[in-house]
């Protein structure tokens, strides 16, 4: 940050000991808030701890109970974003709000009044190019990676010339190679003289781009404006989730390899979007833990369900060691959970047709109630068991579908990005429980978009690029550099045989 | 103000909107008759005192009311499994036609007649709804439209039965099947009421149960709520739509044959009478739940039979259907009630918005 600024130029956003209440409960509790031009300031937290509480009031999607923002040092009571935005605060949200079957120039323009011709159409173009995108101004948004979505969202809000860019977690969406280009935007963004707040919850990014940071817990702030190189990681996790809990990922020994469990060899799977498989070998013996890498549309959530035994391969053979798989899938709301059921009845899902809970005529309701009281304690689900499923949060939901799964006791557990969108909390319990599982002796393959995560638990890796396993890696060559090429296409010239 | 999704409705207000939806149909409903120039205070006594004021009422409308809890559940329990059988007239039909196939050319000895037209009935129905599930497993056809125009042909093979081969040659110029024999009829419960309403709340109940709590139950629910959990789970999703097809169409199979064996006595094209269209109305009603469509069976029998006692006071017939239209008018807006809430304050909309993304 430009550090002789910060305190005779008054903040380009800030939050004055706001508090928020819902429902009796604060999500924001006395925080404050600043941020200056020129920088990047992250906000770091853990799911629920209050962050989108406190960028939707600084974005004007609601006001404070108490406390006060201002932009530039003046107090201001925002009444919608729109106001905000006149004020030069915009967002970058999460999910996108784009029009899918209009082009990029028509989605930038939308709301603006201005027509999507003539000299704006040079305009747009100016203002993409200097933030750095490449992005086709005649292609329907349909057409697009998310990487370029969220660039025609930016687009979107630069056009409108806000001061302060606020980033709803926006490398949640994104795979390795995005969240780079995305930082390079950030950063000439900086340059420019923007405001950048980035919402965040995981550390590496912080350590990649942040000038300054603030940490929330619970609501109220544990650090405020600070820099990162005061803290260490093992403080600033504790700044998020207080002490004594969220150690790192455990590292693990490699198992003793037993009998194989899971064995693909040479499978297609054609696929409407992205690469699908062509021709994919490999194996998972009991007791190993397996890890799927590379970027989105490369393969993965192809290869999750040929394993798991849902989509049967266009060519080539699946091999199962025999029994149940439990498979922890990617959409665990659409695919691994029934919406209209309670947390009690999701549990069941998979033995409600079998002794002791299945009677040929009828459900044993107190052993249902009992399987899941065992489960919701065992698995730390923050909800009774009677509840239906969706007031669960995200952590809540995959600890469900991983309670259920897992007691299963199958030899071979596939999980598709299964910490995906958690709070460190539940990511750090969720690979917990996948690495005891093959300490038992169960085959894990795990698909996941977060190296880090990989090669903390893993004992091998395999990248997937454009539908064919382009290396497996073992453990001991991990490399972050090194898997990061590969998953981008470079040729494995380290394994050369 | 504005409005905000609910988590999950009460049952409290489940119930609620279907009794204010029913109030509010007759309250509209006595505007209008009010328009015909009569009073409306005095048509719904004649009505009521119609349908429960006496012995003979209420054997009337638990006679209505019979075939429409089967109808309506042939209705309600595919509904559960995300499936719409609209076929209910034509297998209710159909049921009729075989149960009285039997009686006429395979007259079983003794008590084995009744029991033999039932089980007809039952199956005839059930073939005639997996007519409608074969081409939905196989090719994807829309059920709605296969089941709709399966009741036409249905309909019209049962007129050219009792016009044609089947006719009572004796009845010139009505068209209708020679007479079953006595010994087919269903026994009574009292004067004019059969024992198929018992056999109605049987079926219910058995339906209840197994909706409610067997595994079976819950797996229909699981079909119901999308093909992406029930592919994960490896439940044979075809299978399933056929049973769930097959058994509501010979429920809807079985309400013919209780009204062939306890009220006409012979094949006529009268002996639907709509309950098949209405069994959809009913399961509307009681929002696919198995008490709803058994209350809601009873209270559009009332109607039924209050309609024509008022047309016997000089009050159209149709005013009964008005109110059956207003109450399933109120009704579709209530369910809006049921998803939504009225919020004041932009506070609690955005608290919502809080909940969800925090």
């Amino acid at each position: 940050m430009v550090a002789g600024k910060a305190p005779s130029a008054p903040a380009a956003v800030e939050a004055l000991g706001v508090t928020k209440v819902f429902n009796g409960r604060p999500a924001n509790l006395d925080v404050y808030f600043h941020a200056f031009a020129g920088e990047i300031h992250t906000v770091l937290g853990e799911n629920g701890a209050g962050k989108s509480t406190l960028t939707s009031m600084l974005a004007g999607v609601y006001r404070p109970d108490s406390g006060e923002v201002r932009v530039r040092g003046r107090k201001i009571a925002f009444h919608s974003p729109r106001d905000a935005l006149r004020a030069g605060v915009g967002v970058v949200y999460q999910e996108f709000h784009l029009v899918e079957n209009l082009t990029v120039l028509e989605n930038a323009l939308l709301g603006t009044g201005m027509r999507p011709w003539g000299r704006k159409r040079d305009a747009v173009g100016d203002q993409a190019r200097q933030a750095g995108f490449d992005l086709p101004l005649s292609a329907p948004v349909r057409l697009l990676n998310i990487g370029h979505r969220q660039q025609v969202e930016i687009l979107k809000l630069l056009l409108r010339d806000p001061d302060v860019l606020i980033f709803d977690e926006p490398t949640a969406v994104l795979g390795e190679a995005q969240v780079g280009e995305l930082f390079a935007t950030l950063d000439r963004l900086r340059r420019r003289g923007k405001a950048i707040v980035l919402i965040t919850h995981r550390l590496r990014e912080v350590r990649m781009v942040a000038d300054r940071l603030t940490v929330l817990r619970e609501g109220r702030t544990t650090a405020a404006g600070r820099r990162p190189a005061e803290f260490t990681d093992a403080a600033l996790t504790e700044l998020m989730v207080g002490p004594g809990t969220g150690a790192p990922a455990r590292t693990r020994e490699p198992a003793a390899m037993g009998e194989i469990v899971l064995r693909l060899v040479g499978v297609h799977l054609s696929s409407r979007s992205g690469s699908g498989l062509r021709g994919v070998d490999l194996a998972v013996a009991a007791g190993e833990l397996v890890g799927v890498a590379g970027v989105r549309g490369n393969g993965q959530r192809e290869i999750a369900e040929v394993a798991a035994g849902l989509a049967p391969p266009g060519r080539g053979r699946v091999e199962h060691a025999g029994g149940d798989v439990s498979f922890i899938p990617e959409d665990r709301l659409g695919m691994g959970l029934c919406r209209r059921m309670t947390i009690g009845q999701n549990l069941a899902l998979r033995c409600y047709r079998k002794p002791p809970i299945g009677r040929p005529w009828q459900i044993d309701r107190a052993a249902l109630q009992s399987l899941a009281e065992r489960q919701i304690a065992r698995y730390g689900i923050p909800a009774r068991a009677d509840r239906i499923v969706t007031q669960l949060s995200g952590g809540g939901l995959q600890r469900v579908v991983v309670a259920r799964e897992l007691d299963q006791r199958a030899r071979l557990i596939v999980a598709a990005q299964p910490t995906r969108g958690l709070d460190i909390r539940s990511a750090e319990f969720v690979r917990r429980r996948l690495v005891e599982a093959a300490e038992r002796g169960v085959g894990v393959l795990v698909i996941s978009e977060d190296l880090d995560e990989l090669m903390a638990m893993t004992d091998r890796i395999v990248v997937l690029y454009e539908g064919c396993v382009a290396a497996d890696v073992p453990r001991s060559d991990f490399d972050r550099q090194y898997l990061g090429t590969l998953m981008l296409g470079a040729r494995n010239d380290r394994h050369a045989s | 103000m504005r409005l905000e999704r609910r988590a999950q409705a009460s049952r409290r207000l489940g119930l609620t909107v279907p009794i204010v939806a029913v109030l509010l149909g007759l309250a509209v409903g006595g505007l209008v008759i009010r328009l015909g120039g009569t009073d409306p205070l005095l048509a719904y006594r004649t009505l009521f005192a119609a349908a429960f004021g006496s012995m003979e009422g209420w054997q009337a409308t638990l006679t209505q009311a019979a075939p429409l809890m089967l109808t309506g559940l042939a209705v309600a329990l595919p509904a559960r499994m995300g499936l719409w059988n609209i076929g209910g007239e034509g297998q209710l039909t159909m049921g009729a036609v075989a149960a009285t196939w039997v009686a006429l050319y395979e007259p079983l000895p003794g008590w084995l007649l009744p029991v033999g037209m039932l089980l007809a009935a039952f199956a005839a129905g059930a073939v005639w709804a997996l007519i409608a599930a074969v081409p939905r497993g196989i090719l994807g056809l829309n059920e709605i439209i296969v089941t709709l125009f399966l009741n036409y042909i249905a309909v019209d093979f049962m007129g050219f039965l009792v016009n044609g081969p089947w006719g009572d040659k004796s009845a010139i110029g009505f068209a209708y099947s020679r007479a079953i024999p006595n010994r087919a009829d269903l026994p009574m419960l009292a004067p004019s009421l059969s024992i198929g309403v018992l056999i109605a709340f049987a079926v219910a109940l058995v339906a209840g149960w197994i909706v409610n709590r067997t595994p079976a139950g819950m797996t229909m629910r699981l079909v119901g709520s999308g093909t992406h959990v029930s592919c994960y789970l490896g439940l044979p999703i075809r299978r399933l739509t056929a049973i769930g097809f097959g058994g509501s169409g010979a429920i809807a199979g079985l309400a013919g044959a209780i009204q062939l064996m306890g009220v006409t006595q012979r094949l006529e094209p009268g002996i639907s009478s709509n309950y098949g269209y209405c069994g959809i109305l009913v399961a509307f009603l009681a929002a696919e739940s198995i008490t709803g469509v058994v209350v809601g069976a009873i209270i559009y029998g009332a109607l039924i039979v209050g309609g024509l006692a008022l047309q016997g006071a000089g009050v159209p017939f149709d005013i009964s259907l008005v109110v059956q239209a207003l109450t399933i008018l109120f009704l579709v807006s209530g369910q809006a009630a049921l998803r939504y809430r009225i919020a004041m304050g932009r506070g609690a909309g955005a608290a919502a918005i809080a909940r969800a993304g925090r």
